[in-house]
């Protein structure tokens, strides 16, 4: 631990608005529940984040780093401040609206769980695309590509219960970039994962949104995950309490000077 | 062993993530089945009854087994409804089942949990269902058969069939979790792993050429049959082959489900059809319980929809004009009570699938899915199969009844009567398969952070 600067408006310098901010969020505070017994899940919080940049949010276990992940991805309503993602106000937006706007400019990646184990890879793949109207021939050859960039090719009509932990997570990573999102988002992506597979998944997942231009946002415990981002960010109890750049950070966007 | 059964009690205080609605879907169904049961063996005693009173030359002998092809008709529904209760249970309680292996209970243990989980509710239905049957005995004894109404104490169970009622549900219940946890082996690691489903054999294809030639040999010998050993055997005959026919057709149901489920996805265009087809390939079986015993009862009364043009033209025999009146009227009251069960069933099977895609459901909601389009899915998985399995059996009954078109023409009320009844009983199962919407609502509620 090195030194940890109060956190208020201002005092994270990612705050400060560049022209090609993709995502800016200013003095989030989530509280679940009211009165004495609320908890303060975010306490102020300020995020920049540039188009095509990656960042890792780190901290120990309840300091915050979903709720802020959530918030961010305008899938929380935050308690107070401002939430602005491709030059729209998302805490000021209805939920339909808040809705279509994930569908086209957001990406998730989760830990387990989130793909249909009906549905083929390529089909769980197309899956936002042709909720979003595109026809299934078009979604489905563009999920084809990417699971094939992806190192899945062959494997494109297995289900995800014939498949192995990595790759489900990779088949995850290629839903998340089939709609040409503007931001990924990660909660732990690798937390299911051994540490070398993890490790492989990782470089995937941030070489794959660099290549489709998406900045990505990855909520992880594991500090080492932090080399393979451009900036990290380190929580404690609901504030964000250092931050850095990566020594040896692959060229991803443009950092915040500090 | 005393470990497994306080861990029970302490999950049975608290409400798990699906909140009440599953533990009363459960408790309906087993309630459902046991009345079904209860009232269907309450009209074989009734007519049982009757037809010792009237002798053995009398058609009221005919009674007794033509309940009993009704008895046929509902004991699969009944069971596959108790079975699918079974497995909601079972559904909901993954998760934790799993945490509970993780902190170190035994596989035995756990597996003792959600025995006692089913059981207790499976007891508590069928609670319900005798109280629920004495309430309506009443009102099923204002049914005329012979010419006359029932006496309810001709239909009122004794004690000891009653007994056996709520312990065949009970079995029947144990039995089916039983085999659901074996389907979801809780490993310590990780949550419940769902193993891999059997695809169906096309083998199934084979005990049904078997049965239908049995069948039409049977049919051809009928005349003589009766002539030998008495009509009452013939119809004895008839009605083990129907219930033969049955257990095949719920052989073959799912095995077609399957295949129009593999049409469905390879031409679906929207991603709510690609999602619903998908789920028939799946779990065929489960789409099955939902429409297959409103199917079966479509056929049965659309073959039937003829008998009130007999008993109009044919003015002769008036003990025959009863019995073939009394058939139709029967089978009127065979279509009520499947559609009930089927309605039971598709609202019971639905509820344990939004429970098991939970995670699924959220993470495509999050990915910009809207309710909506989840809504649609589901809807299409029920309403696809029940428009294809019930409308086929309702075209395929009146192709075999269409020698007697003229009869049919002389009082199409028949067709009108069990084209109503059939169309009710598909409304009553989609309705059913509304009523897990607040389960889907719940469990994409973006305000609880997916973890
Ligand atoms: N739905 C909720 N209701 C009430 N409190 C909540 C809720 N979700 C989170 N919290 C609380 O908010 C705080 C932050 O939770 P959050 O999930 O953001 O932490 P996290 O950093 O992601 O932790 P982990 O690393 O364990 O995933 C915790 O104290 C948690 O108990
Ligand atoms: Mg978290």
């Amino acid at each position: 631990m090195t030194s940890i600067r109060p956190n208020g408006a201002g005092g994270v310098p990612g705050a400060s608005l560049g022209a090609v901010d993709i995502l800016t969020a200013r003095g989030l505070v989530m509280a679940y529940g009211d009165g004495p017994g609320a908890t303060r899940a975010l306490d102020g919080v300020d995020v920049a984040l540039r188009a095509g940049e990656s960042v890792a949010v780190t901290g120990p276990s309840g300091s915050g780093k979903t709720t802020l992940l959530h918030c961010l991805a305008g899938v929380l309503r935050p308690t107070s401040g401002t939430v602005e993602l491709a030059g729209a106000d998302l805490t000021a937006m209805s939920d339909a609206h808040r809705t279509r706007l994930r569908r086209s400019a957001v990406g998730f990646v989760f830990q387990s769980g989130q793909l249909l184990p009906e549905l083929p890879a390529q089909e769980n793949a197309a899956l936002p695309l042709m909720l979003a109207g595109v026809d299934r021939r078009t979604a489905t050859a563009r999920a084809r590509e990417l699971l094939g960039a992806l190192g899945l090719g062959g494997l494109e009509l297995r289900r995800p219960g014939q498949l192995s932990g990595g790759q489900v997570q990779r088949v995850a990573i290629a839903r998340a970039l089939v709609g040409s999102p503007q931001v990924v988002f990660a909660d732990e992506p690798t937390g299911a994962l051994d540490q070398a597979t993890g490790e492989e998944v990782l470089g995937t997942l941030t070489g794959a949104a660099r290549r489709a231009g998406a900045a990505l946002v990855v909520v992880t415990h594991d500090p080492a995950v932090a080399r393979w981002c451009g900036r990290t960010l380190a929580m404690r109890d609901g504030r964000v309490v250092r931050e850095f750049r990566a020594p040896a950070a692959p060229a991803a966007g443009g950092g915040v000077p500090s | 062993m005393s470990g497994a059964l306080r861990t029970w009690l302490a999950l049975l205080r608290h409400r798990d993530s699906g909140g009440h609605l599953p533990a009363v879907l459960a408790v309906v169904a087993f309630a459902a089945a046991t009345w079904a049961v209860l009232t269907v063996a309450g009209g074989v005693q009734a007519f049982t009854g009757r037809a010792r009173l009237a002798g053995p030359e009398s058609d009221a002998a005919l009674y007794p087994l033509l309940a009993s092809v009704s008895v046929a008709l509902l004991v699969v529904p009944s069971a596959a409804l108790g079975g699918a209760a079974a497995r909601l249970t079972v559904a909901r309680r993954d998760e934790r089942l799993a945490r509970l292996r993780l902190v170190g209970a035994t596989s035995a243990q756990t597996g003792l949990v959600a025995l006692l989980d089913a059981g207790l509710q499976a007891v508590a239905g069928a609670a319900a269902g005798v109280v629920l049957n004495l309430l309506a005995t009443p009102a099923v004894a204002l049914l005329r058969f012979q010419g006359r109404a029932f006496e309810p104490a001709e239909l009122r169970l004794g004690p000891l069939p009653v007994a056996a009622a709520v312990a065949a549900v009970l079995v029947v219940s144990l039995v089916s979790c039983a085999v659901g946890l074996r389907r979801v082996s809780t490993t310590p690691l990780g949550v419940a792993q769902r193993l891999p489903v059997k695809t169906l054999s096309r083998l199934r294809v084979l005990p049904v050429l078997v049965v239908g030639l049995a069948f039409a040999a049977a049919f051809r010998g009928l005349g003589s049959l009766a002539a030998g050993v008495g009509l009452g055997a013939a119809v004895l005959v008839l009605a083990v082959l129907l219930a033969g026919t049955f257990a095949l057709y719920n052989l073959l149901g799912p095995l077609l489900l399957s295949l129009l489920g593999r049409v469905l996805a390879a031409r679906a265009r929207s991603a709510a059809t690609l999602l619903a087809a998908r789920r028939l390939v799946e779990d065929p079986r489960g789409a099955w319980r939902g429409v297959g015993g409103i199917a079966l009862v479509t056929f049965v009364a659309g073959c039937l929809s003829v008998v009130p043009g007999m008993t109009a033209t044919d003015g002769g025999d008036v003990e025959g004009d009863a019995l073939l009146r009394d058939t139709g009227t029967g089978a009127l009251v065979t279509l009520v009570v499947a559609a009930v069960l089927a309605a039971v069933s598709t609202g019971v099977t639905q509820a344990s699938r939004v429970l098991d895609a939970a995670p699924q459901h959220r993470a495509l909601h999050l990915a910009g899915a809207d309710v909506r389009v989840l809504h649609a899915a589901r809807s299409r998985e029920t309403w696809v199969p029940l428009l294809v399995t019930a409308g086929g059996a309702a075209l395929t009954s009146l192709l075999v009844v269409s020698p007697l078109l003229a009869v049919l023409r002389s009082a199409p009320v028949g067709v009108l009567l069990f084209a109503v009844c059939a169309a009710g009983g598909a409304g009553l199962v989609l309705l059913a398969s509304r009523a897990s919407r607040p389960l889907l609502v719940r469990s994409v509620d973006l305000q609880q952070p997916l973890r």
